[in-house]
């Protein structure tokens, strides 16, 4: 039920109408303390690697509401992830070079810092550039895609194509973007040694913060008028242009905060594991973050962030123990489990729950003092 | 005659080259209730999608541009539309469907569409955000808003069923829904295409009622089939045929036109025969 909808509830249902608000707060707390927690239980490297998946899990919150809810599949969702990794990264390279030449342009002949990469020597740039460079570069996009009203699988083309394109393009400007190698090599943060006990501690919570920021975010956005449009955008795009809404615009909008949202991840995935490169931004990187939600379960925030943390930690634990294997594992479990859970982890738990309270009614519904419509004839109905 | 809310003017629409709307002028009054009848392929329809802006030029008020359609538009891809077609100033031809929704021109479609994975309640809350600004939706609806809401499900009978998903609505209350939304949205003129296909008899009386009872504060035009219905609720009725309008009148008039009885009242009349 949307607030849409709370005035049509009977005045007497108070608590109910708390709980209604409350309730979805529930799993972003739990999701909280367990995360603020784990870190007694893990050993650092474990740490850090949690801190990863849990990047992943902002990237596939924003996959959720674009693809969950809105019913747009994009496959080039690691376009938006590597830009906001790759302004992190040019924030770290211009830090350790500290006004010199960053080491691989040294390697491929540069004599001076090109002037894009100037402004990113600067914190309050390339910080935000991480977050509303890909949220506006995605605006632009959508906005051209939408308007000629391409949609479902032309999209996901498109979205790929995007991934591929940008993806070989940072593998030929090697002078630029260090190539196949990627940004790599980062020594400080703000001053402060990566490699440091301390520095990674705050990394993981700033992580765990921004997560729960997100979920926070998300569930707002979903549960408020905007969440139903988005899912009436799912079901009948063209009913809702002929309701008089802007369509072209809300799409692009969302692609967007999907996008930022990306962005976001990637600026927090690369101090914590130390590297960006084309290899996270093309074709495949993208399908899989599209796996992380389609396991977790669509247009479920919960399900986004656990699909992300259980896929990401298969996919580590399989390749640990099966050097060989794993991959064939990976493809394996994921197959099985879209057959299986066709509406994934939460999807699937919450039809049981369903199926399990079914004699129970929703409260009654304020019966109308009269329905002007009726007939003689037709009262009883 | 009360003064007009919608104007055509010489309305050509051809689909790859085949004629639709042949030179077709129409004036429709404010707080008419206009019936557009007509046999199979007359461009009831196809009118209803120039007006809604489905159908429709991409800029200028003549064109031979070929119009990209959306998608699972059964249209072929050459769409040519002359003409223009006024509303309070405007030329909807040149207008964009949510523009012409919000510049107050609602449509209902043959096929009822309604959101089936939200609730009656939500269906009916997005048609009346329509004004929203982005950020806007971000904000539970104002008291006044929801009272909107409840008034037009009550209008339509449908408050009881608030809660329930759209996509478990029986055909009939889908169409009532359909209708709510547009309600909700106070709109000048309503267009509703074949509003009443698959309702049962008691659905219809109450349909027929509403509609009344709207015409006056709303401009209604509608376009059915049924001509059990027509007979009943229709004032002035536009007969058209071969996409051009064959007579306007009051029923009584029409239903004695011996032109309008051969091309379509005897074809009705005929086809009743051979079923018996």
């Amino acid at each position: 039920m949307t607030a849409a909808t709370a005035r049509l509830t009977s005045p007497g249902a108070r608590p109910r109408e708390l709980l209604r608000l409350a309730g979805p707060l529930v799993p972003i707390l739990l999701t909280g303390a367990i995360l603020f927690l784990a870190p007694a239980f893990l050993s650092d490297f474990r740490q850090n690697l949690l801190a990863k998946f849990l990047c992943f899990a902002i990237l596939a919150i924003g996959i959720d509401l674009l693809w969950g809810y809105a019913g747009m599949l994009s496959l080039g969702h690691g376009v938006w992830f590597g830009l906001g990794g790759y302004a992190m990264g040019m924030y770290l390279k211009m830090e350790d070079a500290d006004g010199r030449l960053p080491d691989f342009m040294n390697w491929s002949g540069l004599t001076a810092i090109p002037w894009f990469w100037k402004p990113f020597e600067h914190a309050w740039f390339a910080l935000p550039a991480a977050v509303l460079g890909p949220g506006f570069l995605a605006y632009l996009v959508g906005y051209l895609v939408f308007r000629s009203r391409v949609k479902g699988a032309y999209f996901s083309i498109i979205t790929q194509a995007l991934a591929l394109i940008l993806s070989i393009f940072f593998v030929g400007q090697q002078q630029y973007t260090g190539g196949t190698n990627g940004l790599t090599n980062f020594s400080t943060l703000f001053g402060f040694t990566l490699a440091d006990r301390a520095t990674q501690d705050a990394l993981y919570y700033l992580t765990v913060a921004t997560l729960l920021l997100t979920m926070l975010f998300a569930t707002w956005l979903t549960r408020a008028p905007l969440g139903r449009l988005l899912i009436a955008i799912r079901d009948d795009e063209d009913r809702v242009r002929f309701s008089g809404h802007n369509v072209t615009l809300l799409k692009a909008a969302v692609f967007a905060v999907s996008a930022a949202l990306a962005g976001l991840a990637g600026a927090l995935y690369v101090p914590q594991v130390g590297i960006i490169s084309p290899a996270n931004m093309g074709i495949v990187p993208s399908i899989e973050f599209v796996l992380l939600v389609a396991v977790g379960g669509r247009a479920t925030i919960t399900g986004a962030v656990i699909g992300a943390i259980l896929v990401s930690w298969a996919r580590s634990t399989l390749s640990e123990n099966y050097p060989d294997t794993w991959l064939y594992l990976f493809g394996a479990l994921f197959i099985g489990s879209v057959l299986l859970f066709p509406a994934g982890i939460v999807g699937t738990w919450r039809s049981l729950l369903r199926h399990r309270r079914l004699p129970i009614r929703r409260p009654p519904f304020r019966a109308p003092s009269a329905v002007r419509l009726d007939t003689p004839g037709a009262s009883h109905e | 005659m009360s003064e007009a809310i919608l104007k055509i003017e010489n309305l050509c629409v051809s689909f790859d080259g085949f004629p639709v709307l042949d030179d077709l002028s129409l004036v429709v009054a404010r707080g008419e209730l206009r019936f557009l009848i007509g046999p199979n392929g007359a461009g009831k329809t196809t009118l209803m999608d120039v007006i809604s802006g489905k159908v429709r030029a991409r800029s200028g008020r003549v064109l031979f541009d070929p119009t990209v359609p959306a998608s699972g538009d059964p249209h072929p891809s050459t769409i040519e539309v002359h003409g223009e077609i006024r509303f309070e100033g405007l030329d909807l031809a040149r207008m964009r469907e949510d523009a012409i929704v919000r510049a107050g021109i609602a449509r209902k479609f043959q096929t009822p569409s309604v959101f089936n994975s939200l609730t009656v309640a939500e269906n009916v809350a997005v048609a009346a955000a329509y004004r929203d600004r982005f950020l806007r939706q971000l904000f539970p609806p104002s008291p006044a808003r929801r009272e909107r809401i409840t008034r037009a499900l009550e209008d339509v009978g449908l408050l009881h069923r608030a809660y329930v998903q759209a996509g478990a609505l029986s055909h009939g209350e889908r169409q009532w829904l359909e209708i709510a939304m547009l309600l909700v949205q106070s709109p000048r003129i309503m267009l509703l295409d074949e509003p009443i296909a698959g309702m049962t008899r008691q659905e219809r009386e109450r349909t027929g009622e509403l509609l009344h009872r709207l015409a006056g504060a709303h401009t209604i035009i509608i376009t059915e089939h049924d001509m059990e219905f027509v007979r009943e609720f229709a004032r002035t009725v536009t007969v058209l045929h071969m996409g051009r309008v064959l007579r306007e009148g009051p029923i009584d008039d029409i239903q004695r036109d011996p032109v309008v009885r051969e091309v379509y009242l005897g074809r009705q009349k005929a086809a009743a025969g051979d079923a018996a």
